[in-house]
């Protein structure tokens, strides 16, 4: 009973912070990128009065559109996300929902925004969307191998298929991205991330001076408000999702008063370093072009990583 | 454009049929009142327009603009050129998704824009030219230092910048062997401009028929053979980095006396002026019938030479490419067209037709009017 309460009182706490967060990253990358940009940038503010603004704005649903996948579509995106931040543990606290092969759910949980996205796009019965839906379906094909091989470089090193445990090797070993083949998968997985989360150069489902909004060219008022808040989340939680199995993982240490403040700066700090390197790597490339993602993933990345699982193989 | 896939198998060029009604204004206006008119023919090449229509009066009416007049003439439409060709390399790299480049380059343009203020008192429309010469003096002592210093910062910054695009190797595989337009291809459609340039074409009407005081200042025309998007860019970088030298051998050598000539009478006669706008060969022809209302005012403004190239550079590339490989041409769209989406292989037109959003837009506004 007092589990289940527990349960729920995380759930909504992880609900909460993980949403804010995401905004609240969101806020840091559009900053970043405008100070980089020679521009001011937005008010703290701005995400969540863009994201309350959505809100109150008109749904339209097209016509012609299939409307129950058009619908469920952010929904499915917004819950897959809301899934992983409930999953990826937090070391010093018992992590309620982890569980053996809990890593190998998270990743097919991250590739159902993509997944989100194409549906909604297919059903919402325009070019635009449905070219930006087989745009998501061959970038999410690119990425998915090098990212997987990537994560799977922990799995070698630390023995283990679930997260916490991944946590804890690093808490006693160091963290991954200290050693040869974790440095090498690090790398490979922010890159590949990077496509998941449709920054520059891989902006392309969503290329704006090319098809309007992709897969979101229909979208309006509250769904697009829910695309736009589990996008903002994605965003903090694969940062989360780095700094867990690379940087050596987010630890709150309730030992002293402290301590507490030493280790949430640290973990800050592990947060906010993939988010940079998201931020910064936008800025500075143009969008390339779908077949040259998809060459660049296959022959060059998917090396890459490779590389990186068969140093972890040689214990380096 | 048609599609299949991401490939780009046929285009049509359909251009617009939004109505201006500019040369119907301009054969009941004046011929004095018409720089202002013609001057808001496109909001970015504010100069060469009203220069354009003043040449074909002067050359209707036999009447020599003066000296300092030309020369003032030469300084505006280059730093107007200077502040085109940088507004077109930050909208050509938003289209490929470089936003960072995109706001660097218009960083250079802001004191472009400011010098304009300083100098005619506008940023944009900067009602300098006047039948027979101009309406505003440059204060050379007064501003010679403000303009060059400005000038060497553009400069300096344009450069590095162009390193930054050449060096970009993501850059280079959007730009390079994109959207290529063959010299014989670029003759065929008598395309002009940077968009000819780009094509291994050397025609410069500032070059080949000197207008204003180019004859004397000099021009050094940039060609490239490659005639891919990555040509047309470097084209119009460099034409920045030349213009930055025109207009700082133009502002040393400017000579005294008046601003405008004396006017005759309208005769009944008829002229043709040609300028070099920042897109290319820009043509206005008047006829004067003895009256000071022209009987016909003709406008050709380079993009309308430049668009049906778009055909050969469009075919084969990806919707990828699509928006840059317009862009290369630097059309100036604010005339051009609306949007439709048809089915390649019925030929029936997809999602909203234009009867049904004028039924849409007519019952919305019932529907606001009452309750409003």
């Amino acid at each position: 009973m007092l589990n289940q309460a527990f349960m729920l009182v995380y759930f909504f706490a992880v609900l909460f912070f993980a949403t804010n967060a995401g905004l609240f990253f969101s806020w840091i990358d559009r900053k970043l990128t405008a100070r980089l940009q020679w521009r001011v940038g937005p008010p703290l503010y701005q995400p969540w009065a863009d994201f309350l603004k959505l809100l109150h704005k008109e749904q339209i649903i097209p016509v012609g559109a299939y409307g129950a996948a058009f619908v469920l579509a952010p929904f499915i995106s917004f819950a897959s996300v809301l899934l992983v931040a409930l999953i990826l543990p937090v070391g010093g606290i018992p992590p309620p929902f982890g569980f053996v092969g809990d890593l190998i759910v998270v990743l097919y949980l991250l590739a159902i925004p993509g997944i989100a996205a194409m549906i909604g796009g297919s059903a919402s019965a325009n070019p635009y969307g449905s070219v930006g839906a087989s745009r998501e379906m061959v970038l999410l094909l690119s990425y998915e191998l090098p990212l997987i091989a990537a994560l799977f470089t922990a799995v070698v090193k630390t023995g283990s298929l679930q997260l916490a445990e991944i946590l804890n090797y690093q808490l006693q070993n160091g963290a991954l991205a200290l050693s040869a083949s974790g440095f090498v998968a690090l790398c490979a997985s922010l890159l590949a991330i990077q496509a998941k989360l449709s920054f520059a150069p891989f902006d392309i489902p969503d290329a704006k001076t090319e098809i309007v909004a992709g897969p979101y060219t229909e979208y309006s008022g509250p769904l697009l408000a829910l695309f736009k808040l589990a996008h903002a989340t994605l965003l903090f939680v694969c940062s989360w999702l780095v700094a867990t199995v690379f940087l050596g993982g987010l630890v709150v240490d309730f030992s002293s008063a402290f301590s507490l403040v030493q280790s949430l700066a640290v973990d800050a700090a592990k947060l906010l370093a993939p988010l940079l390197f998201f931020s910064v790597f936008k800025a500075i490339n143009p969008r390339a072009k779908i077949d040259q993602a998809l060459k660049w993933f296959w022959l060059y990345l998917t090396a890459f990583a490779l590389i990186g699982l068969a140093l972890a193989f040689v214990r380096w | 454009m048609f599609v299949e896939g991401e490939r780009i198998v046929d285009v049509k060029i359909r251009i617009g049929y939004n109505h201006r009604g500019i040369e119907y204004l301009s054969q009941r206006r004046t011929i004095h009142q018409i720089p202002m008119l013609v001057e808001r023919i496109c909001g970015i090449c504010s100069h060469t327009h009203p220069l354009c229509y003043c040449q074909a009066v002067e050359e209707a009416m036999g009447v020599e603009p003066p000296d300092r007049a030309r020369y003032i003439r030469t300084i505006i439409a280059e730093l107007e050129r200077i502040h085109s060709h940088l507004l077109w390399a930050g909208v050509a790299l938003h289209l490929i998704g470089y936003d960072s480049l995109f706001m660097y380059f218009w960083r250079y343009r802001e004191p472009i824009c400011m010098l304009f203020e300083l100098l005619t008192g506008n940023r944009q429309s900067y009602a300098v030219n006047c039948v027979g010469g101009v309406r505003r003096d440059i204060d050379v002592p007064r501003h010679r230092d403000r303009v060059m210093r400005t000038l060497k910062e553009v400069g300096d910054g344009v450069r590095r910048l162009e390193g930054m695009l050449l060096e970009d190797p993501l850059v280079k595989a959007r730009l390079v062997g994109v959207g290529v337009l063959t010299r014989d291809d670029a003759r065929r459609y008598c395309v002009v401009g940077p968009t000819a340039r780009g094509s291994g074409i050397p025609i410069d009407v500032r070059v080949c028929e000197p207008y204003a005081a180019y004859a004397e200042v000099g021009v050094d025309i940039k060609v490239f053979s490659e005639g891919d998007v990555m040509a047309k860019t470097l084209v119009r970088v460099q034409e920045v980095v030349e213009s930055i030298e025109i207009v700082e051998r133009a502002l040393d050598a400017m000579p005294g006396g008046p601003l405008r000539a004396e006017l005759p009478e309208p005769p009944v006669s008829e002229g043709i002026g040609k300028t070099e706008a920042p897109r290319g060969e820009n043509i206005h022809y008047v006829r004067l019938n003895g009256t000071v209302v022209p009987e016909r005012h003709k406008v050709r403004a380079p993009t309308y030479a430049n668009i049906p190239s778009l055909v050969p550079q469009l075919l084969g590339e990806t919707i990828a490419d699509a928006p840059i490989v317009i862009g290369s041409i630097d059309p100036c769209l604010s005339c051009t067209d609306r949007l439709s989406v048809v089915d390649a292989e019925t030929g029936k037109p997809l999602g909203i037709t234009y009867e049904k959003l004028v039924h849409m837009s007519r019952k919305k506004s019932r529907r606001v009017l009452r309750s409003a």
